[in-house]
């Protein structure tokens, strides 16, 4: 049963809804919006005719006078005079107040039921006639007029009686020689005589009576007793009927009325058209309501022309876009056949009057029509001052301006809030914010609020929050230039700028060509950067490839490649897995052109090289170069090198390259830019039709002994130490007719003059001889100590003979060179007491270089591999194809310029780049002596 | 019997259903990844890493503003002749505030048994301190979130041979939107290994682990083979979670025996594990007038994922574009895609649904204003002010601009008060546009011209407004990920 019901309201919901959704037979755009739409009246422009008044220019009523005429209230007493100042009648007060309660129609009615019927073509009681006294009628039926007042305006006095059969005598006589008949000169007489007799409710009407009579038609209840207060503030309330007190009281209550004076109610004096007009004004909307009028606030947002196509009629119309004070929508429409009344700024025309921001109160029929609008004048007061209160809920705020005046103001939806000419909202304003509230006739239009602004603040962000990721493109001890994004970007490098690696503080000559980096900046305009953040290995180029391109997945990105080699110390060794799946995503190239992986899926079958990172476990591809030609490899350095031309000479062969040369150096992925004359490079080219192109080229990093981008390097010396003196260490001859050395470009070279060096508390002394540490403090002092505090039994011996003057050792010291003067500081010694350098010929020291394979930490071994040795001969690095061991058992290691001691070899990484100076201790072995390892 | 198996099969249901409402794909807090079939943690506690793999069992189960996470792993490593079993279960406590989420989490009860070649750890409620708290910002486009957790645990060595401490500091930090989703938790572990007896053994040491999830959506073109087909080819979405563990450890070395060595055991390891990517083919475009237009395949790639018309015949990639039409694409792009109004086969008649005015412009039949109304109530666009929208007028490069900054929530990351933009024509740059352009700049979301030019107030194309998102989704994909991943783990 239940459900039945259910059915049967859900199906008549459904009609309903199906109802609503067919679209109204519409008349213009309500199809197109959502909010109500109201076009205007017809034929406004005849009725507007109806009210040019000539003689309210200037006059103070204008306004209510127009409203009077926009409302159809009060008319003219003809089209082009109101007489504002003329007294009015009580048959014209009554009339208005019929006409206002929505009553005009039934009035106008009665009146001409009860019209006699005209003799012959006479006309002697007027259309104005016969409605007044219809309207007289609805009054009393309504309630307004009272029969007792009716008496009183009609009751003559005898003088009045006789004045007015004398006229009706003259009057009569005009008709008697007209050939009437009897009985129309009976009916003429009893016309006439009514016409007459009317003429009183032609005669002013006092002040008093108005007041009462808008009161009833109001439907006020009188007041009574002690609340009866305005009326006894006038000196003349005496004077006003005993019974109109208490109508008069709610009168004055409502603000309808008011004295002539704030002292003289005047209630016996005569009221002018004009007041008539002012006292609908103030009564508003009261009695628009019984006319079915509605009456709202809102602001033309936009006015929009349209042209609207209607059966090979053209309609042009316009839009207006009202937003409400509610904060609600509708538009007002007019074209030639409809229109509405606009009062503005003392003028009544059609809507052409409007403009885009106008306040306008309008009303709207019960047809849904728009019938007259009245623009508030647009007149703008500026209010300057605190805000005291912003209350979001209620849509209020309060300030106080500068003069200590506190006003309250309700803020309509339309009103903008602009914080430091920033669009706001009202929750952004705060207690005690300067504030400017712009209002249009009362009405807050605007509210632009000011937060004091600290000029020192200007662009402030917090310290380092700018930042720049790229990668380094050429680094310097002032400058780092970036490549982002294919930008080159340059910045600088100041004396606090701190540099980071993993967190931990870095040198900066350990950011490297090729490091991504991230920068940040205190400051938004300026280049000086406040930190560089160091990349760690994890996107070091571990793999360099060169094998055939099998597949190319382009939506994975992935490829796989196989008959692969891989480059190791200049060599291309087979790789022992058949095939490779690795991560591809951009930085192809083709012959100097960047191509996409779709591109390179067309590449199948060719061989390629690729430079492969082995982030997070997955080999991913950091650039790849397609291989064209036949590939012809040189081991030696750069000569002749042009960027402008892109061209090199290695070994008398000029070799091009381009964007898609693959160049690596200390396992990072670097811009040509990055090569160097005179730099020992390995290099692949591709042989095609007789140009030769760079496809790899490994740049051999030597450069851990060259001068660094900070000033400083680090030097090599052997010799014999002559002399230890206060935090220093003299230098001398290695024996007879050799002097003590120094390692300049990868070769020993002589120096004739003992130096002295500084040394520090953190010098590391390493014994090599009996594989101890020597303490630094008791090295340096050796003199002044008691040995006995030493434990070890060799080293006190030893520290307490002075064994280590005059017996030889090896020296690495950093020497900075700080505008134009250099100084050295020991950072470490090996001392070899029991090396003895005869000859000056024969030399068993040379130096290498290569990359860490495997550290055994047990045996003291780590294991090198890309080995270069040095050729003293030929003064080049010459590969050596195998790895190597070397035994770190009497080796000083420094690692980024710090010495570890031999509880701290665990910190070598594989992979870090290392200078060993070495010497053959045997036809198979060699011992480090010196090792230089940057990680 | 029947009704009794339909009840526990409903009961499991909706205990599934609660589970998957959950968004972020957490594996645990103990700097695990997973991918579909597998799980994997380091241990340290024996004082070498040991990689485990095995599962890991997440239950959820909501009530109000609590969710109780019940974990349950099952991790070995048979090389090592490890094994670990755990089981905890936190309460985690919501608030929320606006658009901000603050979860409070602590512990239940807590579980853990390490065996390590016969050698015992374990952990109880009683000897484990737990906290952890999270707070998270919703943005227009993105969730960002980020929090803190510190535990220590005790550990005993075969019930009685002496504890192993570990104290962990833990921070996570992470976003969430369309186009992808990243957390990276970092842990710092600080490990006591006191083991008495015959043999003691003292020893202490660190670790860092460093665990990322990410989830990126990503695009390709697909070409077909055959040239005799209705549609040269389309766009792919893919979708591919890369899970990845980073850590690197400073512990002792150890004889075979089992006693100290000299020097330490460092190093730094790191793997990933990726899940199958998830396929979707887009819809295929069919406009005529874009073939070898500059922004072609923008164009095609904004039209598959319908975030313009792509069932039209002509785009006018030259013509403006509207601000309606940009608060579809936007809405489409970041998958603010309002909710269809499905019908229920329950309910034969839908009740009449109160119309949403949402602006004086915008009426209820214009085909964008249901993304107008989601963009317009995620604070995205929100008109010129005074209750208009201007569907149907240009877009200015500001208002774009300013749209997108408005997305990402970075409206704040401008400098204050007065500064110059470094455009030429910065003294043209709207005020309220000025701090968006700033950002949007630095992040390289939009640029100037060539000669340096922003051109503030000039109407978009729709091929630039098309390039403009593109852009946003490279930087939602890419550099986001940067940020949080790369940022953090690398540097």
């Amino acid at each position: 049963m239940e459900n039945k019901l259910k059915k049967t309201y859900s199906l008549i919901l459904a009609i309903l809804l199906l109802l609503q959704l067919i679209p109204p037979i519409s008349y213009g755009i309500e199809g197109y919006t959502s909010h109500p739409v109201y076009n205007g009246v017809e034929n406004p422009q005849d009725q507007l005719k109806n009210f040019h008044y000539s003689d309210i220019s200037g006059h103070w009523g204008t306004v209510p006078i127009l409203e009077m005429a926009g409302l159809s209230l009060m008319r003219g007493v003809a089209p082009s005079r109101f007489r504002p100042n003329s007294s009015l009648t009580y048959v014209e007060a009554l009339t208005v107040l019929v006409r206002a309660i929505g009553k005009e129609a039934e009035a106008q009615q009665l009146g001409e039921l009860q019209a006699p019927a005209n003799v012959r073509s006479l006309l002697l009681l007027s259309a104005v006639h016969n409605w007044g006294k219809g309207a007289v009628q609805v009054a009393v039926n309504e309630g307004i007029i009272t029969n007792e007042e009716i008496n009183q305006i009609i009751n003559l006095t005898p003088q009045e009686q006789e004045n007015l059969e004398n006229q009706l005598e003259r009057q009569l006589a005009r008709f008697q020689n007209g050939g009437y008949s009897g009985e129309e000169i009976a009916e003429i007489e009893r016309q006439v005589k009514e016409k007459l007799e009317n003429a009183v409710w032609n005669r002013p009407v006092p002040r008093q009576q108005v007041a009462v009579w808008v009161a009833r038609a109001l439907k006020l209840q009188g007041i009574y007793g002690d609340k009866i207060v305005k009326t006894y503030g006038f000196d003349d309330w005496e004077q006003i009927d005993t019974e109109k007190i208490p109508l008069i009281e709610a009168v004055l209550n409502q603000n309808i009325m008011t004295g002539i004076t704030p002292n003289t109610f005047a209630p016996r004096d005569e009221f002018t058209r004009v007041q008539m007009a002012q006292v609908m004004f103030n009564v508003g909307e009261a009695f628009l309501v019984q006319r079915g009028i509605t009456q709202k606030i809102g602001r033309v947002m936009e006015i929009e022309e349209i042209i609207q196509q209607q059966q090979a009629n053209e309609i042009k119309k316009r839009v207006y876009t009202i937003l409400n004070q509610d904060n609600s929508q509708n538009y007002l429409t007019s074209d030639a056949g409809r229109d509405f009344l606009v009062q503005k700024e003392g003028g009544l025309s059609l809507s052409s009057l409007l403009e885009q921001g106008d306040v306008i109160y309008y009303f709207i029929n019960p047809q849904q029509e728009i019938i007259y609008a009245r623009v508030v004048p647009t007149k703008i007061t500026k209010i300057e001052g605190f805000i005291d209160l912003v209350d979001v809920d209620n849509n209020r705020f309060a300030m106080t301006d500068f003069d200590g005046k506190k006003h309250l103001m309700e803020l309509p939806a339309f009103t903008e809030v602009m914080v430091n000419g920033v669009p706001a909202s009202l929750e952004d304003l705060i207690y005690g914010q300067e504030v400017k509230a712009t209002l249009r006739q009362g009405m807050v239009v605007s509210i632009e609020a000011y937060l004091e602004e600290d000029p020192y603040l200007h662009g402030y962000i917090p310290p380092g929050s700018k930042t720049k990721v790229g990668d380094v493109l050429l680094i310097s001890s002032t400058e780092i230039e970036l490549q982002v994004e294919g930008e080159r970007e340059k910045y600088r490098i100041l004396p606090t700028t701190i540099v980071t690696r993993n967190d931990q503080h870095a040198k900066l000559f350990e950011v490297k060509e090729g490091d991504r980096v991230i920068l940040s900046f205190d400051d938004i305009y300026s280049a000086d950067i406040a930190s560089i953040k160091v990349e760690d290995d994890e996107r070091h180029i571990t793999n360099i490839y060169r094998g055939k391109l099998e597949y190319v997945s382009e939506r994975n990105k992935e490829m796989i490649i196989n008959s692969i080699s891989e480059y190791q110390g200049a060599t291309w060794n087979p790789h022992p897995q058949q095939k490779i799946s690795i991560k591809v995503e951009g930085d192809i190239y083709l012959g100097g052109n960047q191509i996409t992986l779709k591109e390179l899926s067309g590449q199948t079958g060719k061989e390629l090289y690729v430079a492969v990172e082995n982030s997070y476990g997955t080999q991913r591809a950091a650039k790849v170069l397609v291989k064209e030609g036949s590939t012809i490899l040189y081991e030696n350095k750069v000569t002749g090198l042009q960027f402008g031309n892109s061209r090199m000479v290695v070994e008398n062969n000029t070799i091009s390259f381009n964007e898609g040369t693959i160049v690596v150096q200390n396992n990072r992925l670097v811009d040509i830019l990055n090569l160097e004359n005179q730099q020992s490079i390995y290099l692949a080219a591709d042989l095609n039709q007789g140009r030769r192109n760079a496809t790899f080229i490994s740049i051999e990093y030597d450069g851990m002994m060259d001068d660094r981008i900070d000033g400083t390097r680090l030097v090599v010396y052997r010799g014999r130490i002559e002399d230890l003196g206060d935090y220093s260490l003299t230098l001398g001859r290695l024996a007879y007719q050799l002097d003590y050395l120094k390692l300049e470009n990868h070769q020993w070279g002589e120096i004739a003059r003992p130096q002295k060096l500084t040394m520090t508390e953190d010098t590391y002394v390493f014994d090599s001889e009996i594989q101890k540490e020597v303490p630094t403090g008791y090295f340096l002092n050796s003199r002044f100590i008691d040995p006995n505090q030493i434990q070890d039994l060799d080293l006190r011996t030893r520290i307490k003979n002075n064994h280590y003057i005059g017996k030889s050792a090896f020296i690495i010291a950093r020497e900075t060179t700080l505008q134009g003067e250099t100084t050295a500081e020991i950072l470490g010694i090996n001392l070899t007491p029991n090396h003895f350098n005869y000859y000056h010929i024969l030399n068993t020291d040379h130096s290498a270089i290569g990359e860490i394979a495997e550290v055994d930490l047990d045996a003291n071994e780590m294991t090198i591999t890309n080995l270069r040795h040095w050729n003293t001969l030929s003064s080049r690095w010459e590969s050596v194809r195998t790895q190597e061991v070397v035994s770190m058992e009497k080796a000083t290691i420094l690692v980024n310029d710090k010495p570890i001691s031999r509880e701290e070899f665990y910190q070598l990484k594989q992979r870090a780049k290392v200078y060993i100076i070495k010497s053959k201790a045997s036809a198979t072995h060699d011992d480090a002596y010196i090792v230089v390892v940057e990680q | 019997m029947n009704k009794k198996l339909i009840i526990i099969m409903s009961l499991f249901l909706a205990l599934t259903f609660s589970l998957s409402s959950f968004a972020l794909e957490i594996p645990g807090y103990e700097g695990g990844i997973k991918n579909e079939m597998i799980y994997q943690e380091v241990i340290f506690i024996t004082g070498e890493p040991i990689l485990l793999t095995g599962t890991i069992d997440i239950r959820k189960t909501e009530r109000s503003n609590r969710v109780t996470e019940r974990y349950t792993y099952k991790l070995a490593n048979p090389q090592h002749e490890a094994e670990l079993s755990r089981t905890v279960s936190i309460d985690n406590d919501m608030t929320i505030n606006g658009g901000q989420k603050q979860e409070v989490l602590s512990l239940n009860s807590y579980k853990e048994t390490i065996e390590v070649k016969g050698q015992k750890f374990e952990v109880d409620n009683n000897n484990i301190q737990w906290s952890k708290s999270n707070i998270q910002d919703t943005k227009p486009g993105v969730i960002y979130f980020a929090g803190n957790w510190d535990a220590r645990k005790n550990y005993t060595i075969n019930k009685d041979e002496g504890n192993v401490i570990v104290e962990t500091k833990g921070t996570v930090v992470g976003y969430d939107q369309y186009w992808g989703e990243t957390e990276t938790q970092t842990l710092q572990h600080f490990i006591q290994y006191n083991k008495e007896g015959e043999t003691p053994l003292r020893w202490q040491g660190t670790a860092t682990v460093e665990a990322v999830h990410n989830r990126t959506k990503d695009y390709t073109y697909e070409a077909n083979a055959p040239s005799q087909i209705s549609f040269r080819g389309g766009y792919l979405l893919t979708e591919q979670q890369e899970n990845i563990l980073k850590y690197s450890y400073d512990l002792p070395r150890f004889t075979d025996d089992g006693t100290l060595k000299s020097q330490r055991n460092t190093g730094v390891k790191s793997l990933s594990l990726d899940t199958n990517p998830l396929n979707k083919r887009l819809n295929i475009p069919q406009m005529k007038d874009i073939g070898g237009h500059w922004a072609e395949g923008n164009i095609l790639l904004m039209a598959s994922l319908e975030a313009v018309y792509p069932n039209s015949n002509y785009f006018g990639p030259s013509l403006p574009m509207s601000r309606g039409d940009f608060a579809r694409a936007v809405a489409m792009v970041m998958g603010i895609v309002p909710e269809e109004e499905t019908p229920q086969r329950t309910r034969s008649i839908q009740t009449q649904k109160e119309e949403d005015k949402i602006f004086l412009d915008v009426s209820s039949q214009d085909p964008n204003q249901k993304y107008i109304k989601e963009v317009k109530d995620k604070g995205i666009m929100v008109g010129p002010g005074e209750g208009k929208f201007l569907p149907n007028q240009t877009l200015t490069k500001a208002e774009a601009t300013a749209i997108i900054v408005r997305l990402l929530g970075f409206e704040n990351m401008a400098p204050l008060q007065n500064y110059n933009t470094g455009f030429r024509d910065d003294a043209n740059i709207p005020k309220w546009a000025k701090s968006s352009i700033y950002v949007a700049k630095e992040l390289s979301l939009v640029g100037g011209t060539t000669d340096g030019y922003f051109q503030a107030t000039k109407p978009m194309t729709k091929a630039e407004a098309v390039t403009m998102l593109t852009n946003l989704i490279r930087y939602l994909q890419k550099e986001l990920r940067y940020d949080y991943r790369e940022r953090i783990i690398n540097y």
